[in-house]
């Protein structure tokens, strides 16, 4: 008969889990504060979460968790691992307005030599159809445009309360902002990523890679140019007098080409430094 | 009295069997309907990046992070919301920009009216348009893996 309970529950527990300390049914792993309430509600599922304080971390959520508040400094930049020469707090740039594409343009300057032709006669007069020969001046500002660094926007938090670690840690391996000064106990500095703007990884790409320009080691913006060519194309003007001696400095009937390059101009990603931990 | 025991070994032994298999097909189809993991006492929706390029167990790749950088926000419209296309793998996005402007030849009098040499060009503004080459910003980045805690 004994057997025969005995094997009833074993199926009876097979089919509906059995119940942990807190009469989940989860069959769950026992969660244990290490800073228990001394009347505690067995009922009452743990509150708060494992965090250090000082934490900062995005969400995919409305609101923040309990225990953490909405971090202003983030709003409308993202973050980046501090380093000795980019120290944390340093702010880069103006914040970004929700789906705001930061634009930016250049200023292109180029000087075009015209050779010139004379003719046989004099100079002055009253004809002005012919150009002047020497240096023309090409000079303006390109159209704005994005550098197209793909974002998403996602809640920015702040840990405020104390941590509450559970019986499992947090995943090791895990990157976490901090807004302190040094990584708390069961973290370390994170490693290669300085500097660098962290991108989420592309479908099928190898994991950990850095690519691009040299980190940020300081908090200037990093700024870039641009190649352009054109050509001027000049009709011509006739005029009734030969070729020679000695009305000369006119601008000879060619097509140019020239080449050069833009100024340089920064890319406006708005950024936040802040140290970057690694869990052990 | 023989018989009774028979029957009762026979119905134990038959339980025993039934729970075994029972209890392995609801634990392996518990584990294949996404289980509950232990609790790791991060809070539910936190993203993280996370190294090794695989997200911890209980957690999931974050699709909204694929190819995208992170910018922070504070009110709850602005949350989700995406610019542009994701990057592919160690991508450096290019961009151009288009162009336009003036040049102007000044005129030189001659003393001589307009005849057969074309050898001169006209003074005249004349105008120019283009579209520099394509570069990329020049800002470092690191891909890695981005996770979220359901």
């Amino acid at each position: 008969m004994k057997t025969r309970k005995t094997l009833a529950s074993l199926l009876l527990c097979s089919l509906v889990g059995c119940l942990d300390t807190q009469g989940s049914g989860t069959g769950g792993p026992i969660v244990t504060n290490p800073n228990p309430d001394p009347d505690p509600d067995p009922q009452e599922p743990l509150r708060g979460d494992a965090l250090p304080t000082g934490a900062v971390s995005f969400f995919k959520k409305l609101a923040c968790p309990e225990g953490w508040k909405a971090y202003e400094p983030a709003a409308g930049r993202t973050l980046v691992a501090a380093s000795e020469t980019f120290p944390r707090g340093e702010a880069v740039g103006e914040p970004l307005a929700s789906l705001e594409e930061r634009m930016h343009s250049h200023a292109l300057a180029v000087t075009v030599e015209l050779p010139a032709v004379s003719y046989v006669g004099a100079p002055g007069g009253g004809n002005a159809g012919v150009g002047k020969a020497g240096p023309v001046e090409f000079a303006t500002t390109s159209a704005p445009a994005s550098a197209e660094i793909p974002y998403v926007q996602l809640l920015a938090c702040l840990k405020t309360a104390e941590p509450v670690p559970r019986a499992t840690p947090l995943p090791p391996r895990m990157l976490m902002f901090f807004d302190l000064k040094e990584c708390p106990s069961g973290w370390k500095p994170a490693e290669g990523t300085a500097g660098r703007l962290l991108v989420g990884l592309p479908k099928y790409a190898p994991a950990d890679r850095p690519f691009g320009g040299d980190p940020f080691t300081s908090p200037a913006l990093r700024s870039h140019a641009h190649a352009f060519a054109s050509t001027l194309e000049t009709p011509s003007h006739g005029i009734g007098l030969a070729s020679g001696c000695c009305g000369d400095g006119y601008a000879k009937d060619d097509t140019y080409t020239f080449a050069a390059a833009t100024e340089p101009s920064e890319v406006d990603v708005p950024m936040l430094a802040l140290l970057q931990c690694e869990k052990e | 009295m023989r018989e009774r025991r028979s029957v009762e070994r026979r119905w134990a032994a038959a339980t025993g069997i039934a729970a075994l298999v029972l209890g392995i097909g609801f634990v392996a189809a518990g584990r294949a309907s996404g289980e509950t993991p232990p609790d790791d006492g991060a809070p539910s929706g936190m993203v993280a990046f996370v190294a090794g390029g695989v997200c911890p167990p209980g957690w999931v790749t974050v699709y909204d992070v694929e190819g995208r950088v992170v910018v922070g926000a504070i009110y709850p419209e602005d949350v989700g919301l995406e610019v542009g296309t994701p990057l592919g793998d160690r991508e450096e996005r290019k961009h151009e920009h288009a162009y336009s402007g003036e040049v102007t030849l000044v005129a030189k009098n001659v003393a001589g009216s307009n005849g057969g040499n074309h050898s001169g060009a006209a003074a005249a503004t004349y105008p120019l348009a283009g579209t520099t080459t394509k570069v990329g910003s020049g800002l470092p980045f690191y891909q890695i893996a981005g996770c979220v805690k359901p």
